[in-house]
């Protein structure tokens, strides 16, 4: 009785970053503390900002689409595949069907890709290391799927206006279909490795609570989302490209905390390789690309796509004034609008937590800033 | 932009166009509206903009309520806003368009209605330079507090020694400034 009275005890402004490892990237927190309690998260968002909007105003069509590549550098096939389908709604231009397939699957091996990085470093976040190397495994062999496709590993510059930079190489899908035959027993292994994993569930159960009322405010999406039990993903709600003919389901958790939006993304990947083996067994053949002109200029008007990126939903709108250059291209971008919801998941959380609690929202800082 | 046109004449155009109860719901509130591909569209006025959100949010029977994003653009003398709703996690956007004069950009929060607002809005207050009263907390967002202008604005003028600038007085030709304003020159003379 006489400690507790005669302790004084004071609030505590810490900055966790903008430098900090877990902090995936650049990203500042202003955390107060009562204690080991959190009592206010600030997040400091800005110093990976690149103009990624403004760059658009100075380059033709053709050449922003590197740049597309580069704001979300884990979706680089989503970034790209949003820009062309918002390009293309200007120009009235359909792709053809093999080449809507190659973009569903290059779409879906990305976001395999993207999902193995966020276990990767979300096991390294909460102190499961080796699951690091286990799924940095198996993206090297997805890697290798893109670098025989497109030339590159990480930012593919594949997807073209009017459809692709090439046809797949023949030993493609044989490579992929192998990727498939064992995958599964891979996410197997995951399961084992932190869903089973004790002190990995203390750290995830019951941690980051986020209502689905919130989720509807600050327009969080994709996992995030659907770990709240809401049955949303953009390839459902709003299709495009050959996904009302592919065969899979949204999987949601109603846990509402860290844990529900990781299993999610765990359950996540096995419907991608439902849709991948699906769009192995129906690929079409015939021309990948139509015929686009040299100097592309859309008639003045405006465009919006969205697709689901492995963070949400990722819009890409353009505002055209009939000539070669973007009069105003914006990128709606899921890792900001979730990262924005950030400070309600911390709502009296302990300070360990913010670190599974960020690595359960995976934001990409490239995405944040643009 | 037919931002010009008189209100009362408009509200025949939207008549036209939008689905009866939106017209009801909306009465008054909007200068122009129109079936666009993906949804309904409208324009409205800086006064009407939160009645008009809160009429689409509070519809009866399938409200829009869910606003996914906020984009600003610049449309010479006037700036826009574009807010882009959708009906509860479904394909049906409602997307609403104002417009407020370049000298004086002031609009009101949207943040009672939704907290997407709040970065939405201090992203194009940023980048636009539009103020939006009533904002929680109107401190800058992505750029750094002590940035002067507007870049997303299309008459921004690069600076030629900004800290956040790396310049390196040998190469002073290949300054952004410099470099856009031989590059135009060059197009007129070609």
């Amino acid at each position: 009785m006489t400690t507790e009275t005669r302790t004084r005890t004071e609030e505590l402004t810490i900055n966790m970053g903008p430098q900090h490892p877990s902090t995936h990237g650049v990203l500042r927190l202003v955390v107060t503390l009562d204690g080991e309690r959190v009592v206010q998260v600030i997040p400091d968002i800005g110093y990976l900002h690149s103009s990624m909007e403004k760059i658009a105003e100075r380059l033709t069509y053709q050449q922003y689409l590197p740049y597309a590549d580069r704001y979300d550098y884990l979706n680089a096939m989503g970034n790209e595949l949003a820009y062309v389908m918002a390009v293309e709604k200007l120009l009235g231009i359909e792709p053809t069907p093999r080449c809507q397939f190659i973009r569903v699957m290059m779409a879906e091996m990305n976001r395999i890709a993207s999902h193995l990085v966020y276990f990767a470093t979300l096991g390294n976040d909460v102190g499961a290391v080796s699951v690091f190397l286990y799924c940095f495994r198996e993206r090297e062999a997805i890697l290798d799927l893109f670098e025989a496709a497109s030339g590159q590993r990480l930012l593919y510059h594949y997807l073209r206006i009017g459809g692709l930079r090439n046809d797949l190489p023949d030993d493609f899908c044989a490579g992929l279909g192998h990727f498939l035959s064992y995958f599964p027993s891979r996410i197997d292994e995951y399961d084992k490795l932190l869903t089973k994993n004790r002190i990995f569930r203390s750290r995830m159960e019951g941690v980051g609570h986020f209502s689905a009322e919130d989720a509807l405010s600050y327009g969080v999406t994709g996992p995030c989302l659907r770990g709240c039990g809401t049955d949303y993903d953009i390839r459902r709600a709003d299709p495009y490209c050959v996904y009302p003919q592919l065969d899979f389901t949204v999987p949601t958790f109603e846990e509402c905390d860290a844990m529900a939006r990781h299993l999610v993304r765990q359950e996540e990947m096995r419907q991608s390789v439902r849709i991948l083996q699906q769009c192995l067994e129906m690929l079409p053949e015939g021309d990948v690309s139509v015929k686009v002109p040299r100097r592309i200029k859309p008639d003045p008007g405006e465009a919006y796509a969205r697709v689901e990126s492995p963070r949400g939903e990722l819009g890409c709108y353009i505002v055209s004034d009939g000539s070669e250059k973007p009069y105003r291209l914006h990128w709606r971008a899921p890792s900001f609008y979730n990262l924005q919801a950030y400070p309600v998941m911390c709502k009296d959380a302990w300070v360990a937590d913010l670190v599974a609690i960020l690595g359960s929202v995976d934001i990409v800082l490239g995405d944040v800033d643009r | 932009m037919s931002a010009d046109q008189p209100p009362e004449h408009d509200e025949d155009i939207s008549k036209e166009a939008l689905p009866p109860e939106l017209q009801q719901a909306l009465a008054g509130l909007i200068t122009a509206g129109a079936l666009g591909p993906e949804g309904v569209e409208m324009i409205t006025t800086p006064e009407h903009i939160i009645a008009t959100l809160t009429a689409l949010a509070r519809q009866i029977d399938q409200p829009y309520d869910m606003l996914t994003d906020m984009c600003g653009v610049d449309q010479g003398d006037e700036l826009q806003v574009v807010y882009r709703l959708y009906r509860r996690y479904s394909a049906e956007a409602a997307v609403v368009k104002v417009t407020v004069p370049r000298s004086a950009p002031r609009l009101p929060t949207a943040t009672g209605l939704w907290a997407l607002a709040n970065w939405a809005e201090r992203e194009i207050a940023d980048m636009f330079g539009t103020t939006f009263e009533g904002h929680p907390d109107p401190r800058p967002l992505l750029l750094p507090d002590d940035f002067a202008g507007s870049p997303l604005r299309k008459d921004y003028e690069y600076p030629k020694d900004h800290p956040y600038l790396c310049r390196d007085p040998a190469r002073e030709d290949l300054g952004l400034v410099s470099q856009s304003a031989s590059r135009s020159e060059a197009n007129q003379a070609g």
